[in-house]
């Protein structure tokens, strides 16, 4: 399908962004076109949300399960004290669809699993992680596989963060680098946490959709915010994945 | 016999168990990476847990030996020298 032609709304909108190098108005119309699957409205989720849909991202689905509570306030910025006991799609949706009025917002008001996980992510251009474990991370990076799209991982832990894009054929895929589930847990965070992590993944997702510049495929961005520094590791696909290199 | 110090370079609930970010450990029982992270255990020993699993060390935790990602069996064949770093990272599961 060709992307989509920019009007007046959008050539003033998006102004600034156009003049980044190798954007203009071919890679905002481009991001017109995209869809983005945005798994988890929390921490994560919400300056990846709120960040696509300023850029313009012309389709958001948003997911998740759960309804707001009190104690996310720290960080789930897309919720604010009168959304608390609401769902959180809801609250979400209200605010994106209002941060940008220009862009498609669809909420899935559920859990993501193995039953639904193929079809959500259909016709989607890219997935963005902001779950809060690692079972369905792994569904998301099967449905990652499966259709072939990017998958930006994005995982936090108090002052730190991770952060990588897995892109089907050209670096590993989740299960290569962490094969087995570290535990649930109610984990300490400070909101900038999940502000940097997630703003990082919403910026590689537009460079993935565009194609510009280098993204964080076959390296390990690890975000140490005690001490400020970031690190990387290089991660490279396991030979005897059973997600992405034994025939399924 | 082997002496030699190890400094670990410690990430999220590592950190906590050991309370700082950097920790010199005096590794004399053997010249591995293996042998080195038994080291450090041996000091903290609440770490354990985090860390290993019936006596080898969880899948799912990164290791780098300055600087330079260390997989599976190399961990226990890999030699270690006085002055090396060794960077250990569990994967960190919130959103």
């Amino acid at each position: 399908m060709p992307a989509p032609e920019l009007n007046d709304y959008d050539r003033t909108r998006y102004d600034r962004q156009m003049r980044i190098r190798g954007f203009g108005e071919e890679g905002q119309r481009k991001l017109k076109g995209a869809t983005a699957f945005v798994a988890g409205c929390g921490g994560l989720g919400s300056p990846i949300a709120t960040y696509l849909a300023t850029a313009g991202v012309g389709r958001l689905v948003i997911a998740d399960m759960d309804v707001v509570d009190l104690s996310n306030l720290n960080r789930q910025i897309l919720h604010w004290d009168d959304n608390v006991g609401e769902d959180k799609v809801k609250s979400a949706y209200e605010k994106l669809v209002r941060i940008n009025p220009s862009i498609t917002v669809e909420p899935f008001n559920g859990c993501i699993d193995g039953n639904n996980v193929l079809e959500l992510t259909k016709g989607c251009d890219v997935i963005m992680d902001a779950m809060d474990n690692f079972e369905t991370r792994y569904l998301l990076n099967r449905a990652s596989l499966y259709h072939q799209i990017p998958m930006i991982y994005g995982s936090i832990w108090g002052l730190e963060g991770r952060v990588t894009t897995l892109v089907p054929g050209r670096t590993p895929c989740l299960e290569c680098i962490f094969p087995k589930a570290p535990p649930k847990e109610t984990f300490p965070v400070l909101g900038t946490t999940p502000g940097v992590i997630g703003t990082i993944q919403a910026t590689e997702a537009i460079k993935v959709l565009l194609g510009i510049g280098s993204t964080l495929e076959n390296r390990l961005l690890v975000y140490d915010g005690e001490y400020m520094e970031f690190h990387e590791l290089k991660i490279a696909p396991n030979p005897e994945c059973p997600a992405c290199r034994v025939k399924q | 016999m082997i002496f030699m110090m190890i400094r670990f370079r410690l990430f999220a609930n590592f950190r906590e168990a050991a309370k700082q970010k950097d920790v010199d450990v005096a590794v004399s029982g053997g010249n591995t990476i293996s042998d080195a992270i038994k080291a450090l255990l041996a000091r903290y020993p609440a770490m354990e847990p985090m860390m290993f699993q019936d006596g080898r060390l969880k899948q799912y935790v990164n290791v780098l030996l300055n600087g330079q990602t260390v997989k599976g069996e190399q961990i226990a064949s890999m030699t270690v020298k006085d002055g090396d770093e060794i960077a250990l990272f569990p994967p960190v599961s919130g959103g």
